[in-house]
């Protein structure tokens, strides 16, 4: 009977020490990414401020890029919500919306803030008619490659087309510059999804049409698709793309062993960081280049990786995380976090902001060139299905034509359903 | 307490002494199994405020076994994972307690740590070896190789790429393709042998020092020389020491997700990652469901086998 | 001792040195094998980011070591330290409960199973055993599905408990698993211990309990080592549970912890490292002191039992 006392008493103790015990202060449960765009120290910064400002408190749970929308959608499950204030990917805003799982903002956001923030950012929350979170975060590939190493092949600038940059990696290649000159995440992830977009943008198309079907197999996609192959069949790209995903590649820029890669904007501030890279001086960032049949209509391309904050349908403090989510993102806040590209057109333009970031031109010109990852609701079975396809492409156990048709047929039936 | 009433056999105190351990394990396990066939009848979808039930029979395994591309290959996959990696531990484990067993200055010092790896935290050792496999020019292993002479300088190998190892050969690589075998899974079975090739050691050492000399002297006296010792008399004798090891880790390797899912997330498709994708997150729990219990299905079979070669009815 | 005889003793002189050697050549290749990749995940540990980039063939060992990256483990001030310093304590705390409830209830069940007369009780041992070899993958989906709606039913009658993203929630979940195999190995145990002890404990007058406690418990010493010591073991090193149901401060493992340290933006190799040092130090230590113990446990469960 002792022995039975000491179990429940143990089972006591654990409950007691799960801490179920609630602060008199409104609470507000955020859950955050805790890798990409603003780390999570400064998110930390701007909530310990709005807890100062507004007399409440912000819990705010970080969690890996890849397993948030699985708990996002566990959470909504729930009649109560766990988080009242999430991170939506745009990839996420059909499922999310079609289903109901977050609030719609429109009676919020004015005609003022709709005004300052550039459509092609404000569009990636929108689905069927409605807007569905706040822009938060403005990511987006850009171009990166390194002077010295184009200098050595003998060429006195970045490339402006593909076919440029080609023939500067082959340059590179025979005076053995660099063993390859092109890296990239091209694992089996959402990274290489990324990267499949601003290529079949290089060559003048987009994925999928407007109404969310897969227009991939048909021209552009193939190029983009075939483009690559042609990368690591000749090798220009690193065999180690396959397995790398972005900070992996990344790793290969800043430590001198690529010339030319395409990222996410966190990369300027790591290449030239002493601590961490070799290329400080040497690595610069530009545009991306684009096919040479399509640079008449369009000089650059890129990849959108907008996420927006929103509110949890299921919350019971809405107005609170209204008052919380139109803080972050507030302009005030975004031009104090420069180190990621403010959503606003007013903060871009900014004297200050140009002041303080000599890049932030380029990255307008960039940011005007994005295109979307599709907005349909099975987006991360969709997606699953397309990297697998693409990569059994770039492992050259299938010709890309045929992993793309292959990809599309499954991909219609998903949607299908 | 329990035996305010005379209780002769103590049929009554077994019960009280069952009860916490049977209770716990009928509701945490046996109940969500059962859940779990349930479940894999039913398109089962969440959405808000629940989760969305349908009834759809067998639909789910029939999408499974005849309809997706995912199912079988993951089956080989995980097959291929599971045969190699047993070979390797075997052999590796026998020979490494072979020479433990023998008399060396120091025997006592490399016997204590032989059981490092085996401690080391699966996440960790995840961790670990994906850093040593780095597939450039600060990979630790790729740097080995160059100290070694067995890459030139300015070679590097991608470790954990997608190549069919032997692709050319007639046959095997054909075949090798067809199971999806690839570097990196290769090089998942090294390091997943690393850590638990310890444990088969110790279990063969044990069995080794029940062996005694005397079989060996008289071996010796015979002629045999060390092939034939080990073929007549230590194997034999070892035999049910390495059914213990056979059984036990085919179970464990036939399960496995941790590793692969650290190194390699979703690009290799073992049983216990596929059921993690579909279920987890794509969240289709009917099917995810189909999916597990299949796997525990396969598991419980070989789990039979383990029973009927070493339960004994001692206790009675 | 004419020639011939000398040439044949030199001859198996040389045969056994060769042998010696070869030996040591086996030893020492062993000993490399164990000890290189943890050799190399300490050295990472201590070795800056941009050291770690380098040509490795070259660059071995770090030429301005550094303990930034153990400090920064335990820097509250930063994400990354309070989360480590959260999944070290839950970690603890999950795993040493899991370990109390489990010998406490795995003592006594294991004990029944092997003394006293039970209906079924074959059927018993074997369903044991084989929910102990059940894998968690075939069972986080209902999990996930039930842990749902039992929150669900808390919340509609207006509690605040919950059992998503808790430490109870795990230390249930890893008991259950973990009991099965702890049942099995003190069933192995108790077997092996005379039942005539425990027969003259009563027959001078001790109740079963009191013959369980101060007679058969002694001589299971070394069994409740190693099971105490495996239960920790393997609920430390848990993961997929882990990875399913929790997601804050409050409940992170340690697993998790180092699975989701430095993913899509930073790959902190560096931070790995010196996280993963640590997170090895508490089994390494128990499994070295203790690997006697271990290896009768494990034999005992499956050879004798």
């Amino acid at each position: 009977m002792r022995k039975g006392i000491l179990i429940a008493l143990c089972i006591a103790v654990l409950i007691a020490a799960c801490g179920l015990g609630a602060s008199a202060k409104e609470t507000l449960n955020v859950i955050y990414m805790a890798q990409a765009g603003y780390q999570p120290d400064d998110i930390r910064d701007m909530a310990d401020l709005f807890e100062f400002l507004t007399d409440t408190k912000v819990n705010i749970t970080f969690v890996k890029y890849d397993e948030q929308h699985e708990k996002i959608v566990t959470s909504a499950v729930a009649p109560v919500a766990t988080y009242d204030v999430i991170l939506l990917d745009l990839i996420w805003t059909g499922e999310f919306a079609s289903k109901k799982m977050v609030a719609s903002l429109d009676d919020k956001i004015t005609p003022e803030m709709r005004k300052d923030i550039a459509p092609a950012i404000m569009d990636a929350f929108v689905f069927d008619g409605k807007t569905w979170a706040m822009p938060f975060l403005a990511n987006f590939q850009l171009f990166f490659y390194n002077a010295d190493m184009i200098k050595k092949a003998g060429f006195d600038g970045p490339p402006k087309t593909l076919e440029e940059m080609v023939e500067q990696m082959k340059a590179m290649k025979a005076r053995n510059v660099v063993k390859y000159p092109w890296t990239d995440s091209w694992n089996q992830k959402e990274g290489l999804v990324c990267e499949y977009v601003w290529l079949t943008g290089a060559f003048g198309g987009d994925t999928f049409d407007p109404s969310g079907k897969p227009i991939f197999n048909e021209g552009p996609g193939v190029k983009a698709l075939e483009f690559m192959v042609s990368l690591l069949k000749e090798g220009l790209a690193n065999p180690k793309c396959l397995t790398n995903d972005e900070t992996a590649a990344k790793d290969d820029f800043i430590s001198g062993n690529a010339a030319f890669t395409t990222n996410w904007t966190f990369q300027y501030a790591l290449m030239n960081d002493p601590a961490v890279s070799k290329v400080v001086g040497a690595g610069q960032m530009g545009l991306i280049p684009v096919s040479k049949s399509v640079i008449d209509k369009a000089k650059t391309t890129s990849v959108s990786g907008f996420q927006g904050a929103a509110i949890m349908a299921n919350s019971r403090k809405k107005d609170l995380a209204w008052k919380y989510v139109k803080f972050i993102t507030s302009p005030l806040v975004q031009r104090s976090y420069l180190q990621e590209m403010p959503v606003w057109t007013s903060v871009q333009k900014s004297a200050y902001a140009n002041m303080m970031d000599k890049t932030m031109a380029v990255k307008g010109e960039q940011i005007a060139a994005v295109h979307h990852r599709p907005k349909v609701p099975p987006y991360p079975e969709v997606s699953s299905i397309l990297q697998r396809y693409i990569h059994l492409a770039l492992q050259m156990k299938m010709e890309p034509r045929a992993a793309l048709d292959k990809a599309a047929e499954e991909i219609k039936a998903v949607l299908a359903k | 307490m329990f035996l305010r009433r005379p209780d002769p056999n103590g049929r009554k105190l077994a019960r009280w002494l069952l009860a916490p351990s049977v209770i716990l394990i009928a509701t945490v396990v046996l109940a969500p199994l059962l859940f779990a066939f349930f479940l894999s009848f039913q398109e089962a979808e969440p959405t808000v405020g629940g989760i969305n039930m349908r009834f759809v029979g067998i639909a789910n395994y029939v999408h499974h076994f005849a309809r997706s591309d995912l199912f079988w290959p993951a089956v080989r996959v995980t097959v291929y994972f599971t045969v190699v990696s047993l070979a390797i531990e075997l052999v590796l484990g026998i020979a490494i307690a072979l020479v433990l067993n023998e008399k060396f200055a120091g025997r006592s010092f490399v016997r204590a740590i032989i059981l490092l790896p085996w401690a080391v935290p699966t996440v960790v050792n995840a961790r670990m070896w994906e850093w040593i496999f780095a597939g450039s020019e600060f990979g630790a292993l790729n740097g080995l190789m160059k100290v070694l002479h067995v890459f030139p300088p300015t070679y590097d190998r991608v470790w954990l790429g997608f190549d069919v190892p032997l692709a050319g050969a007639p046959v095997l690589g054909p075949f090798l393709k067809w199971m999806g075998v690839t570097q990196a899974l290769n090089m998942i079975i090294l390091a997943d042998t690393w850590k638990v090739t310890p444990l088969v050691v110790l279990l063969v050492l044990a069995g080794l020092q029940t062996i005694p000399d005397s079989l060996y002297e008289a071996a010796t006296v015979d002629g045999a020389g060390f092939w034939r010792k080990l073929r007549h008399v230590t194997l034999p004798l070892l035999k049910p020491v390495l059914l213990v090891v056979l059984v036990l880790r085919t179970m464990e390797l036939f399960r496995v997700f941790d590793i692969i899912y650290i190194i390699m997330q979703y690009s290799i498709r073992v049983l216990g990652v596929l059921t993690y994708e579909v279920g987890m997150k794509f969240l289709h729990f009917g099917s995810g469901a189909a999916l597990s219990f299949l796997v525990a299905l396969l598991i419980l079979g070989l789990a039979l086998i383990y029973i009927r070669l070493f339960y004994t009815d001692e206790g009675y | 001792m004419n020639a011939l005889q000398m040439r044949t003793r030199t001859k198996g002189k040389t045969a056994l040195r060769l042998k010696r050697a070869a030996l040591y050549v086996a030893v020492a290749a062993i000993v490399v094998w164990t000890l290189a990749p943890v050799a190399w995940l300490a050295i990472s540990s201590i070795t800056p980011y941009s050291e770690l980039i380098s040509d490795r063939a070259t660059h071995w060992l770090p030429r301005h070591p550094t303990f930034a990256n153990f400090r920064a483990m335990f820097d509250l001030s930063r994400e990354t330290g309070e989360r480590f310093v959260y999944a070290i304590r839950n970690s603890m705390i999950v795993a040493s409960s899991v370990t109390i409830i489990c010998l406490v209830a795995g003592t006594l069940a294991a004990y029944a199973l092997a003394r006293l007369p039970v209906r079924g009780k074959k059927t018993l041992v074997l369903s044991l055993m084989s929910i102990r070899m059940l894998p968690t993958i075939a069972l986080v989906i209902p999990f996930f599905v039930i842990v749902s709606y039992i929150d669900y039913g808390f919340m509609n009658i207006g509690s605040s408990f919950h059992l998503f993203d808790t430490k109870l929630n795990l230390v249930i979940l890893y008991t259950t698993f973990i009991l099965g195999f702890v049942i099995w190995i003190m069933r192995g145990f108790f077997l092996t211990i005379p039942a005539d002890l425990e027969e003259a404990a009563r027959i001078d007058g001790c109740t079963r309990l009191q013959a369980l406690r101060h007679v058969v418990l002694p001589l299971c010493a070394p069994g409740l080592v190693a099971t105490g010591i495996l239960s920790f073991l393997l609920a430390w090193d848990e993961f997929l549970l882990a990875l399913i149901f929790t997601r804050s401060n409050n409940a992170i493992t340690l697993p998790l912890f180092i699975a989701e340290l430095g993913s899509q933006y930073i790959t902190a190799y560096d931070q790995i490292s010196a996280a993963g040092v640590m997170a090895a130090i508490p089994p390494v230590v128990l499994a070295l002191l203790f690997q006697r113990f271990i290896v009768q446990g494990l034999t005992s469960g499956s050879v004798k039992g």
